[in-house]
């Protein structure tokens, strides 16, 4: 019974959901959508010293389908786009294992900034507002300092209009893709 | 079969029943509003004036569907330390996020390298500060637990658990298994505190 329910649930979900492609407009160079992400916070930086790694954590829909990774890579502006996995990787063959024994968490990837250099991490949440709605926060962290430099939010909205990439990952891609801009002397020169 | 009728109680009726909003506790009586009672499984005295300092907060889920904004949500937290601070009693509260960051700002990242583990958790007691660990924890069959652990010896001082209700409408609302779970850690507190009102 529960297995015949789920795949009802299943079967309903995969009609409503179009596949995530990460393809950057040629032109505009952002990713086609004619939604916006709310803004939640700005902070002016300079980008430009993060730009030779970037972490990307998996968002928090229960599968992996290097999506976000690739997303970051069509944006075309940081070197190394690696995820927690390929971090390990990228630790040992850095020799950076006696330094930075661990990296599950903030504490790990602040140790790793030390002891390599400076990077940022991206990475989402889930926010829930007073009327319970759920939001998906799109967020950029030093992992130095553990600030975070830049967040932008959609809402998830599984009744009407779905939760898709056009309602809410490209948005929050666009809205990075512009913070790039404001934050970066190099981005899109070369 | 269950779930579903579940999941249908909670869509419909998440406009009605209140789930993780905070609620001021009753001022006569000194309890949160509630006609349940949580079931205390373990209660051991002990000083707990000696170290109502500092709370690491933490939830956990292992239930199948995601009713409260994920395995570790924020949402949740939030929650329980709003809960918290309405007890007047503990002075301040972080949850795991917010511990990561005291402890690289004190320098401690090095020493602790990971707060994925009991083990570490407890360093970051004994390093850092001696708070007490409160843990939210859900289990798959959606039975709440609040646990109060002292990390430096990893004992539990006090574990209490309350049920879902069994048809379902009410199931999870703060009311069935939240606020039953927060009053007996006031009982909890009550009879180990000299100070506690």
């Amino acid at each position: 019974m529960r297995n015949y329910i789920l795949l009802i649930l299943f079967i309903l979900l995969t009609a409503c959901t179009e596949p995530r492609l990460a393809k950057l407009d040629v032109n505009t160079k952002t990713f086609k959508t004619e939604e916006q992400a709310i803004i939640v916070l700005n902070k002016k930086v300079n980008l430009d010293k993060f730009k030779s790694l970037i972490l990307v954590s998996e968002d928090l829909f229960g599968y992996y389908d290097a999506f976000n990774k690739q997303t970051v890579q069509q944006i075309g502006y940081f070197e190394n786009v690696v995820d927690f996995d390929e971090l390990q990787t990228f630790i040992i063959q850095n020799d950076l294992v006696d330094k930075v024994p661990e990296v599950r968490d903030r504490l790990g990837l602040h140790n790793l900034s030390k002891a390599y250099k400076p990077f940022v991490w991206l990475r989402y949440q889930i926010r829930k507002s007073e009327d319970n709605k759920h939001h998906i926060q799109l967020i950029l962290t030093d992992t130095l300092t553990a600030e975070d430099y830049f967040i932008a939010e959609t809402v998830l909205d599984n009744f009407w209009v779905g939760v898709n990439a056009r309602e809410n990952w490209y948005p929050l891609f666009n809205g990075l893709i512009d913070y790039i801009k404001n934050n970066s002397e190099t981005f899109g020169t070369n | 079969m269950k779930q579903l009728l579940l999941v249908i109680a909670i869509l419909t009726l998440s406009s009605c029943v209140s789930v993780l909003k905070d609620v001021p506790r009753d001022s006569t009586s000194g309890y949160f509003p509630t006609i349940f009672e949580a079931k205390t499984l373990k209660k051991t005295s002990f000083d707990i004036d000696s170290r109502n300092q500092s709370v690491y907060v933490e939830f956990k889920s292992n239930y199948q569907l995601d009713l409260y904004g994920g395995p570790q949500s924020k949402s949740a937290t939030n929650y329980m330390i709003q809960q918290l601070k309405k007890l007047n009693y503990f002075k301040e509260f972080f949850d795991h996020d917010e511990l990561q960051l005291l402890l690289i700002k004190n320098n401690l990242s090095e020493q602790i390298p990971s707060l994925e583990s009991n083990v570490s958790i407890s360093n970051a007691a004994k390093l850092y500060k001696p708070f007490l660990w409160l843990k939210l924890e859900i289990d798959e069959k959606l039975n709440h637990k609040l646990i109060l652990v002292d990390p430096l010896t990893l004992e539990e001082y006090f574990i209490a658990e309350s049920y879902p209700n069994e048809w379902g409408l009410i199931t999870i609302s703060d009311e069935a298994v939240k606020l039953p779970l927060f009053n007996a850690l006031i009982d909890y507190i009550k009879s180990n505190s000299d100070t506690f009102k």
